[in-house]
């Protein structure tokens, strides 16, 4: 017993000492690897005006980086890790918007539209994000024509992906919106190195808010597909064991 | 004359060489999925549903500009349609002249980047109303969204020139249901159904309804 707690604590102090580090470093634009389409359009000096003037946070899983209807002050620029964005709908239900990961950028809508967040931020994973004043971003695309066409770029794959969930939502049944939900988390994630396994862990119920049904029909859809061979279920880790299979299932080739 | 109007709006941003005007009769396709994108499309008149699979996604009103998404994301292609909901006035402006004044004119990026914003709104919006709400509230949110969005009042009623087979169409429900439901908001006197118009007749009362959680909603 005293051993085993001995091995937990050094284990809790090799992590905290883990998180310290990658707390303390301070990720700078110009060096940045992620190579984000707004800010790829700066030029070097307007990148290290960006970068002097910028704030970052260290976010643990689980915790929120902003709340819908919160004034918008910002915009967040994901440095490493995974983010999920929610709407709240009038009867409680959760409905993700979309996903992002590093070198995607949060809360750009809000700022161009002068509303306030329009959903809700929350890491996935344990992320570094940064942070640009709202008036940065606002001069950065009043001067910049590059900065602004990307961010419009930005804005139109977002509509697109909106439209395209709507006609989901609308014409195909729950079993294909699981499918196209797992599509579209490998799409943003991929594979880990087994180049099967989804690198990203969902719950069950996250897994429901994306496809835009309960958790009870996800986890007997989930189960039905496993049984098809089309996934395996490793705890909350999903496989994908036939892509095509799984596509033609959902009519994504259509 | 017809396309000064045009230039007005746009604060005189566009070559009149690149700029053409045309008439489209209401049902009359603008373009179909796939059709080339040689030109961008601006609603000087009229109103235009954008469909994709045959889902109504947005529809286009007064003073906009048509086509924007597929252009943005790079697309060869228009990824949906665009037909006449009434007699339309179009202007089409030559792609390159676009792109030109695209990375000249930040008022009209502006006012592209507000259209976009107003446009993930609306199908978000939409995204919910599909996922939450029975057919009934979706046919009455329809009806609801549409008046708050044009404000046509006529003696203190409200018109929608929309047939309940349009209705249908963009709410994606069956045409008998929502015949059926709108003959029912008719009997209860918050509408007055026409072949070709509606009329909201207690738009208080058909607000209210979105509100209720009655077993025949």
């Amino acid at each position: 017993m005293f051993l085993f707690n001995i091995f937990n604590l050094y284990h809790s102090f090799k992590k905290y000492k883990a998180m310290k580090k990658v707390k303390n470093i301070i990720p700078s634009c110009l060096d940045c690897q992620n190579k984000n389409k707004v800010f790829c359009a700066m030029s070097t000096e307007e990148k290290a005006e960006v970068s002097r003037e910028k704030g970052h946070n260290f976010y643990k899983k689980g915790q929120t980086i902003f709340y819908e209807g919160n004034h918008s002050n910002g915009l967040y620029c994901i440095h490493s890790g995974k983010v999920s964005l929610t709407k709240l709908g009038d009867d409680g239900k959760r409905q993700v918007v979309r996903f992002a990961k590093e070198g995607e950028i949060l809360g750009y809508r809000s700022l161009i539209s002068g509303d306030s967040y329009q959903a809700t931020a929350t890491a996935i994973e344990d992320c570094t994000i940064c942070f640009v004043q709202k008036e940065k971003f606002n001069e950065l695309i009043a001067t910049n024509a590059g900065v602004a066409v990307n961010s419009m770029q930005l804005l139109a794959s977002d509509l697109r992906n909106a439209e395209n969930k709507l006609i989901s939502i609308a014409q195909k049944s729950v079993k294909e919106r699981i499918i196209e939900s797992i599509l579209l988390l490998q799409e943003t994630f991929g594979f880990e190195n087994d180049g099967e396994t989804l690198d990203v862990t969902l719950s069950r119920a996250e897994i429901a808010d994306t496809a835009g049904t309960t958790t009870e029909t996800t986890i007997r859809t989930l189960a039905k597909l496993s049984d098809e061979n089309l996934i395996n279920l490793v705890g909350k880790k999903i496989k994908i064991l036939n892509l095509g299979e799984l596509k033609k299932a959902c009519s994504v080739l259509d | 004359m017809e396309v000064q109007e045009f230039f007005e709006l746009t604060k005189h941003a566009f070559n009149k060489e690149a700029v053409h005007v045309h008439h489209y009769k209401k049902g009359e396709y603008l373009f179909t999925k796939g059709h080339e994108i040689e030109e961008m499309y601006f609603l000087l008149e009229g109103e235009l549903a954008i469909e994709k699979n045959k889902q109504l996604i947005w529809i286009a009103k007064k003073n906009e500009f048509i086509g924007i998404c597929s252009y943005f994301i790079g697309e060869n292609n228009f990824a949906y349609s665009a037909k006449a909901n009434f007699d339309s006035k179009i202007i089409t402006i030559e792609k390159k002249e676009f792109d030109r004044v695209v990375q000249d004119n930040s008022d009209l990026r502006n006012d592209l980047m507000q259209l976009f914003c107003q446009r993930i709104d609306y199908t978000l919006s939409n995204i919910k109303v599909f996922s939450d709400l029975s057919r009934k509230k979706r046919i009455i949110d329809f009806l609801v969204r549409n008046i708050e969005s044009n404000q046509k009042v006529i003696n203190q009623n409200y018109e929608l020139h929309y047939s309940s087979t349009q209705i249908a169409e963009f709410v994606h429900i069956p045409k008998y249901f929502t015949l059926k439901f709108l003959k029912e908001l008719q009997a209860k006197n918050i509408l007055k159904l026409s072949s070709k118009n509606i009329t909201i007749t207690d738009f208080k009362g058909l607000k209210l309804l979105l509100t209720l959680k009655g077993v025949n909603l």
